[in-house]
């Protein structure tokens, strides 16, 4: 075979990519020509020293090697986490959104019963600010005929005042005051150690409060919950809605509240039960001037 | 350190292990940018971490795990706005565009006297690398680095074997041509070199 033929394949005969045939043949014509035995020998050892050059290990690659093998198994492991992690997830989620969604079909006063209501909130509000400054709170009441008078006068409503069969309330002293722009009276009671602040609304005012009005069409006309602090009871009657709030435990709160609904509704009128208006001198944050106001 | 369902971990070590500084260099010598070559070989083991419990007996990891290599060197170079992949495809036969290029490159100087130009060799060999158009270059790293044959490169890069062994022969005139320039320029060969190997190769 020619020798130009032969050259195009010797760098395929040099790869040992020729046939066999065609191996045999160059195999046979480099046996018999020495210019291209030469050349293919020159050939190889080129091949050979640039192989040998590239295939050179550098510094610090087996470190490098070591660094990528690392960050490659942690990447891998993060990857691996999140390919469980993230379907678990997702799916729990969805799990617990549906638990959620019947749980709320099916008993929606669980879930509302730790809500924090709009209208828990006004009151915790005027109740708290109470507490600061007693004394912008009271109005000068001379007996419960007087206060009697001023809630029946500014709210046109009827109401009674008369003791409170085996409660430890004692009433401090009330006013009017304004929660959500609704008129309301504000009674401050003393139970025990804790002063407790009674709110009389009217019964359409609840278009006011949302909460409260959905609250009260789905559950029994009592709804009670704690804000911040403080105790919260509400109960509705025919024409009101009474709430209490303080730092007093639950029962005794609703004791307190359910007495004073306990007669509304047949006379169509408010009945405050506890007829003695009795000076604070012990407590503490009663001032001086609040105690003769109220005496 | 490895932990993969399906084939075992030790297997991947080991396949990994024997690799390991064919891996390195391929990734060195087809990058643009030296800094990525880390990045790149991670890359190339968490890919393969990650796929290993794909991958099947029996068959070549060689030419798996370099096709995952280019990729990401393709990849980390394709993001450094470097480089353009597209692979000729060439409709004549094979031996001509040998003969053609032989007709075009010449490099005889360089065969006479391989270790008078590669002793000096340093950076040289990388930038000659480098002006080599990267599919020409990634059929020649797979051969003289990775090892595999033609038919393994045209299966790893997806390519025609008749292509594999053009763009080889390509780059392989490119890279004498380029170093036996480099010998000229400083020396290390004799320019006369060149006529007499010439001469004899007309002789036959």
């Amino acid at each position: 075979m020619d020798c130009k033929i032969i050259r195009k394949y010797l760098m395929l005969y040099l790869d040992s990519e020729l046939g066999p045939e065609m191996t045999f043949e160059v195999s046979q014509h480099l046996d018999t020509c020495g210019s291209c035995q030469r050349l293919f020998d020159q050939e190889a050892r080129l091949e050979s020293h640039i192989r040998s050059i590239l295939s050179r290990p550098a510094d610090g690659d087996g470190i490098l090697w070591r660094r990528a093998l690392q960050k490659a198994a942690r990447q891998s492991r993060r990857q691996s986490r999140r390919r469980v992690l993230y379907p678990a997830a997702i799916s729990a989620g969805f799990a617990l959104f549906i638990a959620l969604s019947a749980g709320f079909w099916f008993y929606p006063s669980i879930f509302l019963k730790h809500h924090e209501l709009d209208l828990a909130a006004f009151v915790d509000a005027e109740h708290t600010e109470f507490l600061k400054k007693p004394s912008a709170h009271f109005a000068a009441f001379g007996s419960n005929t007087e206060i009697v008078e001023y809630f029946r006068k500014h709210l046109s409503r009827d109401f009674m005042i008369s003791d409170i069969e085996g409660s430890e309330a004692v009433v401090r002293g009330g006013n009017l005051c304004n929660v959500n722009g609704c008129g309301t009276a504000h009674l401050i009671c003393d139970v025990g150690e804790s002063l407790v602040s009674v709110f009389w609304l009217k019964s359409e005012d609840q278009a006011m409060f949302p909460d409260v009005q959905r609250r009260l069409a789905i559950e029994s006309p009592t709804i009670h919950c704690k804000v911040a602090q403080h105790q919260f009871y509400l109960r509705q009657t025919r024409d009101a809605l009474i709430c209490g709030i303080g730092a007093i435990d639950s029962i005794r709160l609703q004791i307190l509240v359910d007495n004073l609904c306990r007669a509304e509704g047949a006379r169509n009128e408010y009945l405050i039960y506890p007829s003695q208006l009795k000076p604070a001198a012990a407590d503490p944050r009663m001032t001086a001037e609040m105690v003769e106001k109220i005496t | 350190m490895i932990r993969e369902r399906g084939n075992s971990h030790g297997e991947l070590q080991s396949y990994l292990e024997a690799n390991r500084q064919s891996l390195t260099n391929y990734c060195r010598h087809s990058l643009y940018e030296k800094q990525h070559l880390e990045d790149a070989i991670q890359s190339v083991i968490a890919i393969v971490i990650e796929k290993f419990a794909l991958f099947e007996r029996g068959s070549d990891f060689r030419t798996w795990i370099f096709k995952i290599c280019t990729n990401v060197v393709y990849n980390i170079n394709k993001k450094a706005a470097r480089e353009r992949r597209h692979f000729i495809s060439l409709s004549e036969q094979v031996e001509d565009a040998v003969a053609e290029l032989q007709q075009e490159f010449a490099y005889d100087e360089l065969l006479r006297h391989p270790d008078k130009v590669l002793a000096h060799v340093g950076d040289e060999m990388q930038e000659a690398l480098l002006a080599i158009p990267g599919n020409e270059r990634a059929v020649f790293l797979l051969k003289t680095i990775a090892g595999l044959t033609c038919r393994e490169i045209a299966e790893t890069l997806e390519i025609p074997i008749g292509t594999a062994m053009a763009n080889l022969f390509r780059a392989r005139a490119k890279l004498r041509v380029h170093l036996s320039e480099y010998a000229k320029q400083y020396g290390f060969l004799d320019n006369n070199v060149r006529e007499d190997s010439k001469n004899g190769l007309q002789d036959h």
